[in-house]
Protein backbone atom coordinates (compact mmCIF):
# COMPACT_ATOMS: atom_id res chain seq x y z
CA UNK A 1 0.00 0.00 0.00
CA UNK A 2 1.41 3.39 -0.88
CA UNK A 3 1.80 6.02 1.78
CA UNK A 4 -0.71 8.29 0.11
CA UNK A 5 -3.34 5.62 -0.01
CA UNK A 6 -2.82 4.75 3.65
CA UNK A 7 -3.29 8.40 4.65
CA UNK A 8 -6.42 8.65 2.51
CA UNK A 9 -7.88 5.52 4.04
CA UNK A 10 -7.13 6.64 7.59
CA UNK A 11 -8.67 10.08 7.02
CA UNK A 12 -11.84 8.54 5.57
CA UNK A 13 -12.11 6.05 8.41
CA UNK A 14 -11.61 8.64 11.16
CA UNK A 15 -13.85 11.17 9.41
CA UNK A 16 -16.62 8.56 9.15
CA UNK A 17 -16.49 7.89 12.89
CA UNK A 18 -16.16 11.55 13.88
CA UNK A 19 -18.83 12.90 11.54
CA UNK A 20 -21.48 10.30 12.36
CA UNK A 21 -20.48 10.24 16.03
CA UNK A 22 -20.72 14.02 16.42
CA UNK A 23 -23.89 14.18 14.33
CA UNK A 24 -25.55 11.48 16.45
CA UNK A 25 -24.40 13.29 19.58
CA UNK A 26 -25.99 16.63 18.68
CA UNK A 27 -29.22 15.14 17.36
CA UNK A 28 -31.73 14.92 20.23
CA UNK A 29 -32.73 11.37 21.24
CA UNK A 30 -36.11 10.09 20.08
CA UNK A 31 -38.45 8.12 22.30
CA UNK A 32 -40.51 6.39 19.61
CA UNK A 33 -40.01 5.49 16.00
CA UNK A 34 -43.23 6.22 14.12
CA UNK A 35 -41.99 4.23 11.13
CA UNK A 36 -41.14 1.10 13.09
CA UNK A 37 -43.88 1.76 15.68
CA UNK A 38 -41.74 0.87 18.65
CA UNK A 39 -40.04 2.50 21.59
CA UNK A 40 -36.39 3.30 20.95
CA UNK A 41 -33.63 2.50 23.44
CA UNK A 42 -32.66 5.36 25.72
CA UNK A 43 -29.26 6.19 27.24
CA UNK A 44 -28.70 3.42 29.82
CA UNK A 45 -28.03 4.18 33.46
CA UNK A 46 -24.52 3.23 34.49
CA UNK A 47 -23.83 0.95 37.42
CA UNK A 48 -20.76 -1.19 38.01
CA UNK A 49 -22.94 -4.24 38.60
CA UNK A 50 -24.50 -3.79 35.16
CA UNK A 51 -21.12 -3.32 33.53
CA UNK A 52 -19.92 -6.49 35.24
CA UNK A 53 -22.75 -8.74 34.06
CA UNK A 54 -22.53 -7.33 30.53
CA UNK A 55 -25.91 -5.66 30.52
CA UNK A 56 -24.54 -2.12 30.34
CA UNK A 57 -22.59 -2.69 27.14
CA UNK A 58 -25.44 -4.49 25.44
CA UNK A 59 -27.86 -1.68 26.39
CA UNK A 60 -25.33 0.85 25.10
CA UNK A 61 -25.17 -1.04 21.84
CA UNK A 62 -28.97 -0.91 21.48
CA UNK A 63 -28.95 2.77 22.36
CA UNK A 64 -26.35 3.64 19.72
CA UNK A 65 -28.12 1.59 17.06
CA UNK A 66 -31.55 3.04 17.88
CA UNK A 67 -30.44 6.66 18.14
CA UNK A 68 -28.21 6.66 15.05
CA UNK A 69 -28.83 9.76 12.91
CA UNK A 70 -31.56 9.29 10.32
CA UNK A 71 -32.19 5.76 11.52
CA UNK A 72 -35.49 5.49 9.63
CA UNK A 73 -33.74 6.37 6.37
CA UNK A 74 -31.05 3.71 6.86
CA UNK A 75 -33.63 1.11 7.82
CA UNK A 76 -35.56 1.99 4.66
CA UNK A 77 -32.43 1.81 2.49
CA UNK A 78 -31.52 -1.57 3.93
CA UNK A 79 -34.93 -3.00 3.21
CA UNK A 80 -35.01 -1.44 -0.29
CA UNK A 81 -31.62 -2.93 -1.04
CA UNK A 82 -32.77 -6.34 0.15
CA UNK A 83 -35.89 -6.17 -1.97
CA UNK A 84 -33.85 -5.22 -5.01
CA UNK A 85 -31.80 -8.33 -4.39
CA UNK A 86 -34.99 -10.37 -4.54
CA UNK A 87 -35.80 -10.78 -0.86
CA UNK A 88 -39.56 -11.25 -0.44
CA UNK A 89 -39.85 -10.88 3.33
CA UNK A 90 -38.61 -8.91 6.31
CA UNK A 91 -39.11 -9.69 10.02
CA UNK A 92 -41.28 -12.68 9.03
CA UNK A 93 -43.59 -10.47 6.99
CA UNK A 94 -44.03 -11.46 3.35
CA UNK A 95 -44.35 -8.88 0.59
CA UNK A 96 -47.34 -10.17 -1.34
CA UNK A 97 -48.88 -9.06 -4.60
CA UNK A 98 -51.01 -5.91 -4.90
CA UNK A 99 -49.51 -4.30 -1.79
CA UNK A 100 -50.65 -7.16 0.45
CA UNK A 101 -48.49 -8.07 3.44
CA UNK A 102 -48.74 -11.41 5.25
CA UNK A 103 -47.06 -12.78 8.34
CA UNK A 104 -45.35 -16.13 8.61
CA UNK A 105 -47.29 -18.39 10.98
CA UNK A 106 -45.09 -20.71 13.04
CA UNK A 107 -46.23 -24.32 13.51
CA UNK A 108 -48.04 -24.47 16.86
CA UNK A 109 -46.46 -26.28 19.79
CA UNK A 110 -47.77 -27.79 23.02
CA UNK A 111 -49.28 -24.50 24.11
CA UNK A 112 -51.91 -24.75 21.35
CA UNK A 113 -53.11 -28.09 22.72
CA UNK A 114 -53.16 -26.76 26.28
CA UNK A 115 -55.20 -23.78 25.07
CA UNK A 116 -57.76 -26.05 23.41
CA UNK A 117 -57.99 -28.14 26.59
CA UNK A 118 -58.52 -24.98 28.67
CA UNK A 119 -61.35 -23.96 26.33
CA UNK A 120 -62.87 -27.43 26.63
CA UNK A 121 -62.80 -27.29 30.45
CA UNK A 122 -64.45 -23.88 30.33
CA UNK A 123 -67.11 -24.96 27.79
CA UNK A 124 -67.94 -28.13 29.75
CA UNK A 125 -68.55 -26.05 32.85
CA UNK A 126 -71.01 -23.90 30.91
CA UNK A 127 -72.91 -26.67 29.19
CA UNK A 128 -76.21 -25.11 30.16
CA UNK A 129 -75.52 -22.17 27.83
CA UNK A 130 -74.59 -22.10 24.17
CA UNK A 131 -70.86 -21.57 23.83
CA UNK A 132 -70.15 -20.37 20.29
CA UNK A 133 -66.66 -20.20 18.92
CA UNK A 134 -65.47 -18.18 15.94
CA UNK A 135 -61.81 -18.32 14.92
CA UNK A 136 -60.67 -15.73 12.41
CA UNK A 137 -57.95 -17.03 10.07
CA UNK A 138 -55.09 -14.79 9.02
CA UNK A 139 -55.47 -13.14 5.62
CA UNK A 140 -53.07 -15.57 3.96
CA UNK A 141 -55.75 -18.28 4.22
CA UNK A 142 -58.11 -16.12 2.15
CA UNK A 143 -55.53 -14.76 -0.30
CA UNK A 144 -53.00 -17.61 -0.61
CA UNK A 145 -52.41 -16.77 -4.28
CA UNK A 146 -51.07 -13.34 -3.31
CA UNK A 147 -48.20 -14.79 -1.26
CA UNK A 148 -44.72 -14.70 -2.81
CA UNK A 149 -43.68 -17.98 -4.44
CA UNK A 150 -42.75 -20.74 -1.97
CA UNK A 151 -43.81 -18.63 1.05
CA UNK A 152 -46.67 -20.94 1.92
CA UNK A 153 -44.24 -23.84 2.33
CA UNK A 154 -42.61 -22.00 5.24
CA UNK A 155 -45.79 -20.90 6.97
CA UNK A 156 -48.30 -23.01 8.88
CA UNK A 157 -51.86 -23.16 7.63
CA UNK A 158 -54.34 -21.19 9.79
CA UNK A 159 -57.07 -23.50 8.50
CA UNK A 160 -55.36 -26.44 10.21
CA UNK A 161 -55.49 -24.62 13.54
CA UNK A 162 -59.19 -23.90 13.07
CA UNK A 163 -60.03 -27.43 11.91
CA UNK A 164 -58.10 -29.03 14.75
CA UNK A 165 -59.71 -26.79 17.37
CA UNK A 166 -63.25 -27.39 16.11
CA UNK A 167 -62.63 -31.10 15.72
CA UNK A 168 -61.23 -31.45 19.24
CA UNK A 169 -64.02 -29.40 20.80
CA UNK A 170 -66.79 -31.12 18.89
CA UNK A 171 -69.87 -31.34 21.06
CA UNK A 172 -68.50 -28.87 23.61
CA UNK A 173 -68.82 -25.71 21.53
CA UNK A 174 -70.88 -24.51 18.59
CA UNK A 175 -68.33 -23.84 15.84
CA UNK A 176 -68.82 -20.88 13.51
CA UNK A 177 -66.78 -21.55 10.38
CA UNK A 178 -65.98 -18.38 8.44
CA UNK A 179 -63.12 -19.21 6.11
CA UNK A 180 -65.23 -20.26 3.12
CA UNK A 181 -67.48 -17.24 3.54
CA UNK A 182 -64.51 -14.90 3.58
CA UNK A 183 -63.04 -16.63 0.56
CA UNK A 184 -66.32 -16.21 -1.31
CA UNK A 185 -66.20 -12.47 -0.66
CA UNK A 186 -62.47 -11.98 -1.07
CA UNK A 187 -62.94 -9.32 -3.74
CA UNK A 188 -64.53 -7.00 -1.17
CA UNK A 189 -61.42 -6.21 0.93
CA UNK A 190 -62.35 -8.44 3.84
CA UNK A 191 -58.86 -7.99 5.33
CA UNK A 192 -56.50 -5.07 5.68
CA UNK A 193 -53.46 -5.31 3.44
CA UNK A 194 -51.02 -3.85 5.99
CA UNK A 195 -52.53 -5.14 9.25
CA UNK A 196 -53.34 -8.52 10.78
CA UNK A 197 -57.04 -7.75 11.38
CA UNK A 198 -60.07 -8.32 9.22
CA UNK A 199 -61.89 -5.23 8.07
CA UNK A 200 -65.35 -4.30 9.28
CA UNK A 201 -66.63 -5.73 6.01
CA UNK A 202 -64.85 -9.01 6.69
CA UNK A 203 -66.24 -8.98 10.21
CA UNK A 204 -69.72 -8.55 8.72
CA UNK A 205 -69.52 -11.99 7.15
CA UNK A 206 -68.36 -13.39 10.48
CA UNK A 207 -71.36 -11.73 12.11
CA UNK A 208 -73.70 -13.10 9.49
CA UNK A 209 -72.46 -16.63 10.17
CA UNK A 210 -72.71 -16.16 13.92
CA UNK A 211 -76.22 -14.69 13.73
CA UNK A 212 -77.51 -17.62 11.70
CA UNK A 213 -75.95 -20.12 14.13
CA UNK A 214 -77.46 -18.27 17.10
CA UNK A 215 -80.91 -18.08 15.52
CA UNK A 216 -80.84 -14.34 14.92
CA UNK A 217 -81.83 -12.57 11.72
CA UNK A 218 -78.69 -10.72 10.55
CA UNK A 219 -78.95 -7.15 9.36
CA UNK A 220 -78.55 -7.06 5.59
CA UNK A 221 -75.31 -5.62 4.28
CA UNK A 222 -77.33 -3.28 2.05
CA UNK A 223 -78.93 -1.73 5.11
CA UNK A 224 -75.57 -0.57 6.43
CA UNK A 225 -74.23 2.90 5.69
CA UNK A 226 -70.64 2.85 4.52
CA UNK A 227 -68.24 5.61 5.59
CA UNK A 228 -64.48 5.83 5.07
CA UNK A 229 -62.82 6.84 8.33
CA UNK A 230 -59.23 6.78 7.19
CA UNK A 231 -57.28 6.20 4.02
CA UNK A 232 -53.90 6.57 5.68
CA UNK A 233 -53.90 3.51 7.92
CA UNK A 234 -50.61 1.64 8.30
CA UNK A 235 -51.09 -1.54 10.33
CA UNK A 236 -48.92 -3.96 12.28
CA UNK A 237 -47.59 -5.82 9.24
CA UNK A 238 -46.44 -2.56 7.71
CA UNK A 239 -44.56 -1.76 10.89
CA UNK A 240 -42.70 -5.05 10.78
CA UNK A 241 -42.07 -5.02 7.03
CA UNK A 242 -40.06 -1.75 6.98
CA UNK A 243 -41.20 -1.31 3.38
CA UNK A 244 -42.06 2.31 2.71
CA UNK A 245 -43.46 1.62 -0.74
CA UNK A 246 -46.57 -0.17 0.49
CA UNK A 247 -49.74 1.86 -0.02
CA UNK A 248 -51.75 2.72 3.11
CA UNK A 249 -55.01 0.97 3.98
CA UNK A 250 -58.53 2.31 4.17
CA UNK A 251 -60.70 1.89 7.26
CA UNK A 252 -64.34 1.57 6.35
CA UNK A 253 -67.14 1.90 8.86
CA UNK A 254 -70.39 0.03 8.24
CA UNK A 255 -73.05 1.57 10.42
CA UNK A 256 -76.56 0.43 11.15
CA UNK A 257 -79.17 2.78 12.54
CA UNK A 258 -79.36 2.07 16.28
CA UNK A 259 -81.29 3.55 19.17
CA UNK A 260 -79.01 5.19 21.78
CA UNK A 261 -76.61 2.87 23.61
CA UNK A 262 -73.87 3.16 26.17
CA UNK A 263 -70.32 1.78 26.21
CA UNK A 264 -68.43 1.51 29.52
CA UNK A 265 -64.82 0.45 29.98
CA UNK A 266 -63.09 -1.36 32.83
CA UNK A 267 -60.40 1.25 33.26
CA UNK A 268 -62.49 4.36 32.88
CA UNK A 269 -64.99 6.05 35.19
CA UNK A 270 -66.92 7.56 32.33
CA UNK A 271 -68.98 5.86 29.64
CA UNK A 272 -69.42 6.92 26.03
CA UNK A 273 -72.31 6.77 23.60
CA UNK A 274 -70.37 5.32 20.68
CA UNK A 275 -68.39 2.21 19.71
CA UNK A 276 -66.09 4.45 17.73
CA UNK A 277 -63.33 6.59 19.11
CA UNK A 278 -62.50 8.98 16.30
CA UNK A 279 -59.58 10.53 18.18
CA UNK A 280 -57.66 7.33 17.46
CA UNK A 281 -57.35 8.51 13.87
CA UNK A 282 -54.87 11.10 15.10
CA UNK A 283 -52.66 8.35 16.52
CA UNK A 284 -50.54 5.77 14.83
CA UNK A 285 -52.88 2.79 15.29
CA UNK A 286 -56.07 3.74 13.47
CA UNK A 287 -57.62 0.34 14.26
CA UNK A 288 -58.08 1.66 17.82
CA UNK A 289 -60.99 3.65 16.38
CA UNK A 290 -63.01 0.57 17.33
CA UNK A 291 -63.62 0.75 21.09
CA UNK A 292 -60.43 2.75 21.58
CA UNK A 293 -58.33 -0.42 21.74
CA UNK A 294 -58.59 -3.35 24.14
CA UNK A 295 -59.72 -3.40 27.76
CA UNK A 296 -60.08 -6.04 30.46
CA UNK A 297 -63.83 -5.69 30.03
CA UNK A 298 -66.18 -3.49 28.06
CA UNK A 299 -69.91 -3.31 28.72
CA UNK A 300 -72.44 -2.24 26.11
CA UNK A 301 -76.00 -1.52 27.17
CA UNK A 302 -78.58 -0.97 24.45
CA UNK A 303 -82.25 -0.10 24.51
CA UNK A 304 -83.05 -3.33 22.69
CA UNK A 305 -86.17 -4.85 24.25
CA UNK A 306 -85.10 -8.48 23.67
CA UNK A 307 -83.50 -8.75 27.11
CA UNK A 308 -80.92 -11.09 25.59
CA UNK A 309 -77.32 -10.82 26.78
CA UNK A 310 -73.97 -12.17 25.66
CA UNK A 311 -70.40 -12.42 26.91
CA UNK A 312 -67.82 -12.16 24.15
CA UNK A 313 -64.42 -13.54 25.13
CA UNK A 314 -62.19 -11.90 22.60
CA UNK A 315 -59.00 -10.50 21.24
CA UNK A 316 -58.81 -7.45 18.98
CA UNK A 317 -60.52 -9.23 16.04
CA UNK A 318 -63.79 -8.69 17.90
CA UNK A 319 -63.41 -4.92 17.98
CA UNK A 320 -64.89 -4.32 14.53
CA UNK A 321 -67.34 -7.24 14.88
CA UNK A 322 -69.16 -6.52 18.13
CA UNK A 323 -70.94 -3.31 16.92
CA UNK A 324 -73.14 -5.55 14.72
CA UNK A 325 -74.41 -7.43 17.78
CA UNK A 326 -76.04 -4.31 19.25
CA UNK A 327 -79.04 -4.93 17.01
CA UNK A 328 -79.84 -8.18 18.83
CA UNK A 329 -78.72 -7.87 22.44
CA UNK A 330 -79.68 -5.72 25.39
CA UNK A 331 -76.36 -6.24 27.04
CA UNK A 332 -72.98 -7.21 25.58
CA UNK A 333 -69.87 -7.76 27.67
CA UNK A 334 -66.51 -8.07 25.98
CA UNK A 335 -63.87 -9.79 28.06
CA UNK A 336 -60.23 -9.76 27.07
CA UNK A 337 -58.40 -12.58 28.85
CA UNK A 338 -55.05 -10.94 28.22
CA UNK A 339 -55.96 -8.36 30.82
CA UNK A 340 -58.88 -9.80 32.79
CA UNK A 341 -57.77 -11.37 36.07
CA UNK A 342 -61.05 -11.67 37.98
CA UNK A 343 -62.93 -14.92 38.32
CA UNK A 344 -64.70 -15.47 34.99
CA UNK A 345 -67.58 -17.58 36.39
CA UNK A 346 -68.32 -15.00 39.10
CA UNK A 347 -68.43 -12.30 36.47
CA UNK A 348 -70.81 -14.25 34.22
CA UNK A 349 -73.08 -15.06 37.13
CA UNK A 350 -73.07 -11.56 38.56
CA UNK A 351 -74.12 -10.03 35.26
CA UNK A 352 -76.39 -12.92 34.30
CA UNK A 353 -74.93 -13.27 30.83
CA UNK A 354 -76.79 -15.85 28.75
CA UNK A 355 -74.89 -16.52 25.53
CA UNK A 356 -71.15 -17.03 25.31
CA UNK A 357 -69.07 -16.35 22.21
CA UNK A 358 -65.34 -16.97 21.98
CA UNK A 359 -63.97 -14.85 19.14
CA UNK A 360 -60.25 -15.08 18.50
CA UNK A 361 -57.69 -14.87 15.75
CA UNK A 362 -56.15 -18.26 14.88
CA UNK A 363 -52.76 -16.95 15.98
CA UNK A 364 -54.04 -16.13 19.46
CA UNK A 365 -55.53 -19.60 19.88
CA UNK A 366 -52.27 -21.19 18.75
CA UNK A 367 -49.77 -18.95 20.49
CA UNK A 368 -51.12 -16.85 23.36
CA UNK A 369 -50.85 -18.30 26.84
CA UNK A 370 -54.11 -16.74 28.06
CA UNK A 371 -56.82 -19.40 27.95
CA UNK A 372 -55.68 -20.91 31.26
CA UNK A 373 -57.23 -17.86 32.93
CA UNK A 374 -60.70 -19.02 31.81
CA UNK A 375 -60.62 -21.70 34.48
CA UNK B 1 9.87 -19.19 32.41
CA UNK B 2 7.92 -22.40 32.24
CA UNK B 3 7.95 -22.64 36.01
CA UNK B 4 6.47 -19.18 36.28
CA UNK B 5 3.67 -20.05 33.93
CA UNK B 6 2.91 -23.13 35.97
CA UNK B 7 2.88 -21.16 39.22
CA UNK B 8 0.62 -18.53 37.67
CA UNK B 9 -1.77 -21.19 36.42
CA UNK B 10 -1.87 -22.83 39.82
CA UNK B 11 -2.66 -19.48 41.44
CA UNK B 12 -5.41 -18.84 38.91
CA UNK B 13 -6.95 -22.18 39.72
CA UNK B 14 -6.95 -21.37 43.41
CA UNK B 15 -8.58 -18.02 42.73
CA UNK B 16 -11.22 -19.54 40.46
CA UNK B 17 -11.92 -22.35 42.91
CA UNK B 18 -12.14 -19.81 45.71
CA UNK B 19 -14.74 -17.83 43.80
CA UNK B 20 -16.79 -20.89 43.10
CA UNK B 21 -17.11 -22.09 46.63
CA UNK B 22 -17.88 -18.67 48.03
CA UNK B 23 -21.40 -18.78 49.37
CA UNK B 24 -23.50 -15.72 48.79
CA UNK B 25 -24.77 -14.36 52.04
CA UNK B 26 -28.18 -12.80 51.93
CA UNK B 27 -30.55 -11.23 54.39
CA UNK B 28 -33.48 -13.33 55.44
CA UNK B 29 -36.54 -11.38 54.43
CA UNK B 30 -40.08 -12.42 53.57
CA UNK B 31 -40.96 -12.18 49.89
CA UNK B 32 -44.03 -10.08 50.73
CA UNK B 33 -41.84 -7.49 52.47
CA UNK B 34 -39.40 -7.64 49.61
CA UNK B 35 -42.24 -6.90 47.18
CA UNK B 36 -43.32 -3.85 49.21
CA UNK B 37 -39.82 -2.39 48.94
CA UNK B 38 -39.72 -3.15 45.22
CA UNK B 39 -43.14 -1.58 44.65
CA UNK B 40 -42.01 1.58 46.40
CA UNK B 41 -38.90 1.80 44.26
CA UNK B 42 -40.88 1.25 41.08
CA UNK B 43 -43.35 4.01 41.90
CA UNK B 44 -46.30 1.62 42.21
CA UNK B 45 -49.19 2.84 44.35
CA UNK B 46 -48.80 2.00 48.04
CA UNK B 47 -50.88 -1.01 49.11
CA UNK B 48 -50.91 -1.98 45.45
CA UNK B 49 -54.18 -0.33 44.41
CA UNK B 50 -55.17 -1.51 40.96
CA UNK B 51 -52.89 -4.51 41.32
CA UNK B 52 -53.62 -8.06 42.26
CA UNK B 53 -51.17 -9.50 44.78
CA UNK B 54 -51.15 -13.27 45.13
CA UNK B 55 -49.30 -15.44 47.64
CA UNK B 56 -47.93 -18.21 45.43
CA UNK B 57 -47.34 -20.56 48.33
CA UNK B 58 -51.05 -20.44 49.23
CA UNK B 59 -52.67 -20.10 45.82
CA UNK B 60 -52.00 -23.39 44.04
CA UNK B 61 -54.14 -22.40 41.07
CA UNK B 62 -52.22 -19.26 40.14
CA UNK B 63 -48.87 -20.93 40.87
CA UNK B 64 -49.67 -23.72 38.45
CA UNK B 65 -50.85 -21.21 35.83
CA UNK B 66 -47.45 -19.59 36.09
CA UNK B 67 -45.86 -23.05 35.80
CA UNK B 68 -44.29 -22.65 39.21
CA UNK B 69 -43.97 -25.88 41.17
CA UNK B 70 -45.24 -24.96 44.62
CA UNK B 71 -43.31 -27.74 46.32
CA UNK B 72 -40.05 -26.05 45.33
CA UNK B 73 -41.05 -22.81 46.98
CA UNK B 74 -40.29 -21.65 50.48
CA UNK B 75 -42.29 -18.54 49.64
CA UNK B 76 -43.51 -16.66 46.62
CA UNK B 77 -45.49 -13.60 45.67
CA UNK B 78 -46.94 -12.30 42.41
CA UNK B 79 -48.05 -8.79 41.51
CA UNK B 80 -50.01 -8.05 38.34
CA UNK B 81 -52.03 -5.11 37.03
CA UNK B 82 -55.68 -5.97 37.70
CA UNK B 83 -57.73 -4.25 35.01
CA UNK B 84 -55.48 -1.64 33.54
CA UNK B 85 -53.86 -2.33 30.23
CA UNK B 86 -50.40 -2.38 31.70
CA UNK B 87 -47.72 -5.00 31.30
CA UNK B 88 -46.30 -4.35 34.78
CA UNK B 89 -45.67 -7.50 36.74
CA UNK B 90 -43.38 -8.57 39.58
CA UNK B 91 -42.78 -12.10 40.82
CA UNK B 92 -40.56 -12.80 43.84
CA UNK B 93 -39.72 -16.39 44.76
CA UNK B 94 -37.67 -17.98 47.49
CA UNK B 95 -36.49 -21.47 46.67
CA UNK B 96 -36.72 -24.17 49.31
CA UNK B 97 -33.51 -25.71 48.03
CA UNK B 98 -30.77 -24.09 45.94
CA UNK B 99 -30.75 -27.03 43.54
CA UNK B 100 -34.20 -26.05 42.31
CA UNK B 101 -33.27 -22.50 41.42
CA UNK B 102 -32.72 -23.38 37.77
CA UNK B 103 -36.22 -24.87 37.48
CA UNK B 104 -37.82 -21.82 39.05
CA UNK B 105 -35.75 -19.50 36.91
CA UNK B 106 -36.97 -21.34 33.82
CA UNK B 107 -40.58 -20.69 34.87
CA UNK B 108 -39.82 -16.97 35.14
CA UNK B 109 -38.13 -16.95 31.74
CA UNK B 110 -41.12 -18.71 30.19
CA UNK B 111 -43.50 -16.23 31.78
CA UNK B 112 -41.47 -13.30 30.40
CA UNK B 113 -41.50 -14.91 26.93
CA UNK B 114 -45.27 -15.48 27.09
CA UNK B 115 -45.84 -11.86 28.08
CA UNK B 116 -43.69 -10.66 25.22
CA UNK B 117 -45.68 -12.75 22.76
CA UNK B 118 -48.90 -11.31 24.14
CA UNK B 119 -47.85 -7.69 23.79
CA UNK B 120 -46.20 -8.10 20.42
CA UNK B 121 -48.97 -6.69 18.27
CA UNK B 122 -50.19 -4.17 20.74
CA UNK B 123 -49.00 -1.09 22.62
CA UNK B 124 -45.33 -0.47 21.77
CA UNK B 125 -44.58 1.23 25.09
CA UNK B 126 -45.84 -1.76 27.06
CA UNK B 127 -44.02 -4.20 24.78
CA UNK B 128 -40.84 -2.25 25.40
CA UNK B 129 -41.35 -2.69 29.16
CA UNK B 130 -41.67 -6.45 28.71
CA UNK B 131 -38.64 -6.62 26.46
CA UNK B 132 -36.59 -4.87 29.14
CA UNK B 133 -37.70 -7.31 31.84
CA UNK B 134 -35.13 -8.31 34.44
CA UNK B 135 -34.72 -11.79 35.90
CA UNK B 136 -32.39 -11.91 38.83
CA UNK B 137 -31.22 -14.34 41.44
CA UNK B 138 -29.60 -13.56 44.78
CA UNK B 139 -29.01 -16.57 47.01
CA UNK B 140 -32.28 -18.51 47.19
CA UNK B 141 -34.29 -15.48 46.02
CA UNK B 142 -35.43 -15.00 42.44
CA UNK B 143 -37.35 -12.21 40.80
CA UNK B 144 -38.96 -11.29 37.50
CA UNK B 145 -39.47 -7.56 37.07
CA UNK B 146 -41.57 -6.00 34.31
CA UNK B 147 -41.84 -2.30 35.09
CA UNK B 148 -41.15 1.13 33.68
CA UNK B 149 -38.41 1.64 36.26
CA UNK B 150 -37.23 -1.98 36.25
CA UNK B 151 -33.67 -1.10 37.19
CA UNK B 152 -34.78 0.86 40.25
CA UNK B 153 -36.94 -2.08 41.30
CA UNK B 154 -33.96 -4.38 40.81
CA UNK B 155 -31.82 -2.11 42.96
CA UNK B 156 -34.40 -2.28 45.75
CA UNK B 157 -34.36 -6.10 45.46
CA UNK B 158 -30.56 -6.16 45.73
CA UNK B 159 -30.40 -3.67 48.58
CA UNK B 160 -33.05 -5.43 50.64
CA UNK B 161 -31.18 -8.71 50.33
CA UNK B 162 -27.83 -7.37 51.46
CA UNK B 163 -26.94 -8.98 54.80
CA UNK B 164 -26.91 -6.55 57.72
CA UNK B 165 -23.28 -5.95 58.60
Amino acid sequence: MTNKRAVWLTVCFVAYIVVFGAWSLITPDRKLSEFENRALAQLPQFTTAKLWDGRYTSQMEDYLADQFVNRDMWVGIKSDAERTLGKTENNNVFFGQHNYLFERFAAPDGLFHRNVESIRTFAKRHQDTSVYMLIVPQSEAVYPDMLPPYASATSYSPQKVIDHTFQTLKGDIVPIPVLDLLKAHRQESVYFRTDHHWTMRGAYYGYEAFARAAGLEPVSLNALASRVLSDTFYGTYYTKANNKHIQPDTIELLEQPLPPYQVCYSDSQTCTDSFYHLDALKQRDHYAVFFNGNRAWTTITTSNPSGRSIAVFKDSYANDFVPYLAKHYTRIDMIDMRFFRDNVDDYLKQHQLQDILLLYGAKTVAEDDIFKWLN
Amino acid sequence: MKKWILIMMAMMLVVVAGCGSKKVEVANIQTADLLVKMQEAGGFPPAGEGFDIVNLKENADIASKLNIDQSLLAEGIYMKALINIRADEIIVLKAMDEKDIATLKKALEDEAAAQQKMWENYLPQELDKVKKHIIKQVGPYLTLIIAEKAEDVEKAFDTALQPAS
